[in-house]
């Protein structure tokens, strides 16, 4: 009986000890699976607010605090600042900022030791202000340093232990754990955060880039829907052929042909003084007023003088040059007009090349009040008209020399027995391959008209 | 492209060196406009060191010979080098601007 009452009792006092063992075994174990929990969320979620908040709130699981706050260091002024805080006044603290080494966070801050308070009110470290400024009564705190490779990033606080003791060293050293892997999620929070930011901002302006290039695609369309589309036909005793290559969407080069009446072909070819969508408007007012305004009984010198003063009374901040002429198709007589453009060329059907020698005036819009001149000449069969803008002329290459009238000049002897299409085609090879890999700088616009 | 700006006795000066073509002319619009705001009127362009006009550069001239008219001030274009020179004749703008062979030339006009 006696032994049976002896082992009772050490099967008692064994089970009483391990009773005090599990107790222990539990409370490790609550701990680490605290520490688990926290590095887990620490992977979960890249939102800086949200993991302190989780984090702090699973710390207080296994140390039951009254309040918890998490302070970031501004490596700029050296002041903590509060960032999140639980608790009943968890609201108030949010704003605080403290002056570097202020109070005991500010301390743990400098020093990167970890400190533990259980009596404020006898620590000469210990700063009124924020228990002032909260009405938060300290009993006791916790603080430790939450560092990243070797530098404070910010302070990890504890304050009111619930019970009756204070914080112990096992406290101390369970937050210090707590604090480690969060110097890393800070940073990796701060860095998602900017991404973000510069992800957000390129998204934005991608989007304006792109309806800004449709617009240009759309007026661009509309634009060239102002030009003639179809050739004559080849019953025609001429051949006539134009070709606009603008360097941007919208550009300010334009021409037009159509007939006046039976016999009399009119045609324009111009240049706005600028570039995108300025000028394709002026550009499209300007072809407008051309088309209402033109009879047949008018000459091209009249149309100009009629054109400019409508575009000049309202003071533009961009003028026009402009050639044009009315082709007689049974003649092969030419009336032409100009307005401050580059000289039109004839090439004979022998090869000669003659530049027009138009009477100069000034382009349309410079100026009100303005006299426009005509001349005449004639094309004989095989005889072709060119007209251009400077666009082929200041075609520039690498070396930034240009292609110039002397090179037109050159190419256009060549051109006698082609038809007008084959002749413009030849030519803008011919400056695009002088131009090589410089970039299209200003508007082209050509026109060819042979007589047959 | 560089513009360099002095006072003459109530007349502003512009010394345009190198290229006004499309890639700078709004540059020089804009230091010409922002001088007229100030109140000057009375302008010369003094292009002797400028190698080449484009018509983007013209429009600037142009611009110019508006706002200055506008004004009632007076604008002289001075030092033309031959490229220069064909540019403005072709334009037609020879025969509504004013032109001096030099910069102290075109002073004496005031």
């Amino acid at each position: 009986m006696a032994e049976w009452l002896y082992g009772a009792a050490i099967v008692a006092g064994g089970l009483v000890g391990a009773g005090i063992t599990y107790a222990g075994i539990r409370g490790r174990l609550a701990r680490s699976k605290a520490l688990f929990d926290i590095s887990m969320l620490l992977h979960s979620t890249l939102r800086r607010s949200e993991q302190m908040d989780r984090i702090i709130r699973t710390a207080r699981r296994v140390l039951p605090v009254e309040a918890a706050s998490f302070m970031l260091l501004d490596h700029d002024t050296g002041e903590l600042v509060f960032e999140v805080a639980q608790g009943d006044k968890g609201d108030e603290v949010r704003e605080i900022r403290l002056s570097p080494g202020e109070g005991i966070a500010g301390v743990v801050a400098s020093t990167g030791q970890s400190v533990i308070v259980n009596d404020p009110a006898g620590d000469p470290r210990w700063s009124e202000r924020v228990s002032q400024a909260t009405g938060f009564a300290t009993r006791n705190l916790l603080t430790v340093p939450i560092i990243n490779q070797g530098r404070v990033e910010g302070v990890l606080q504890v304050i009111n232990k619930r019970g009756r003791t204070g914080f112990t060293r096992k406290d101390r050293v369970w937050l210090e754990q707590v604090a480690k892997p969060m110097a890393v999620a800070l940073e990796n929070a701060r860095l998602y955060e900017q991404a973000e930011q510069s992800l957000m901002a390129l998204n934005t302006t991608t989007a304006i880039k792109e309806r800004l290039e449709s617009e240009l695609q759309i007026a661009g369309g509309i634009q060239m829907s102002f030009l003639p589309r179809t050739m004559p036909s080849s019953q025609e005793p001429y051949d006539i052929c134009a070709l606009l290559k603008s360097a941007k969407e919208v550009g300010g080069d334009f021409y037009n042909f159509y007939k006046v009446s039976n016999n009399l072909l009119f045609f324009t070819l111009g240049d706005v003084s600028d570039k995108g969508i300025p000028a394709a408007l002026f550009m499209a007012v300007t072809l407008t007023l051309i088309k209402g305004k033109m009879t047949q009984d008018m000459t091209p010198g009249q149309l100009l003088r009629l054109v400019n003063e409508e575009l000049a009374s309202d003071n533009p901040p961009l003028f026009a040059t402009i050639v044009c002429g009315v082709f007689n198709t049974e003649t092969g007589e030419i009336v032409m007009s100009e307005g401050g453009h580059c000289p039109p060329y004839i090439v004979r059907a022998g090869g000669e090349v003659e530049p027009v020698k138009l009477r100069k005036s000034l382009p349309l819009a410079a100026m009100q009040d303005v006299d426009y001149h005509d001349i005449s000449l004639r094309l004989e069969h095989g005889d072709r008209l060119i007209v251009y803008t400077d666009g082929i002329t200041e075609a520039e290459n690498a070396a930034q020399e240009l292609y110039s009238g002397e090179r037109l000049r050159e190419f256009l002897a060549m051109t006698p027995g082609m038809s007008s299409a084959e002749v413009i085609d030849a030519l803008l090879m011919h400056v695009f391959m002088f131009a090589g890999d410089a970039p299209q700088s200003d508007d082209i616009a050509v026109l060819s008209l042979m007589r047959k | 492209m560089n513009i360099v700006t002095t006072e003459n006795n109530g007349v502003t000066v512009l010394e345009i060196e190198g290229r006004l073509d499309g890639l700078h002319a709004q540059t020089a619009e804009n230091a010409f406009l922002a001088l007229a705001a100030e109140g000057k009127k009375n302008f010369v362009f003094d292009f002797e060191r400028m190698a080449y006009i484009s018509s983007a550069g013209l429009r600037v001239v142009l611009v110019a010979a508006k706002k200055v008219r506008s004004l009632q001030g007076k604008l002289v274009c001075a030092a033309m080098n031959d490229q220069v020179r064909d540019v403005f004749e072709m334009s037609g703008f020879i025969s509504i601007l004013e032109t001096a062979e030099t910069a102290e030339e075109a002073l004496q006009r005031f």
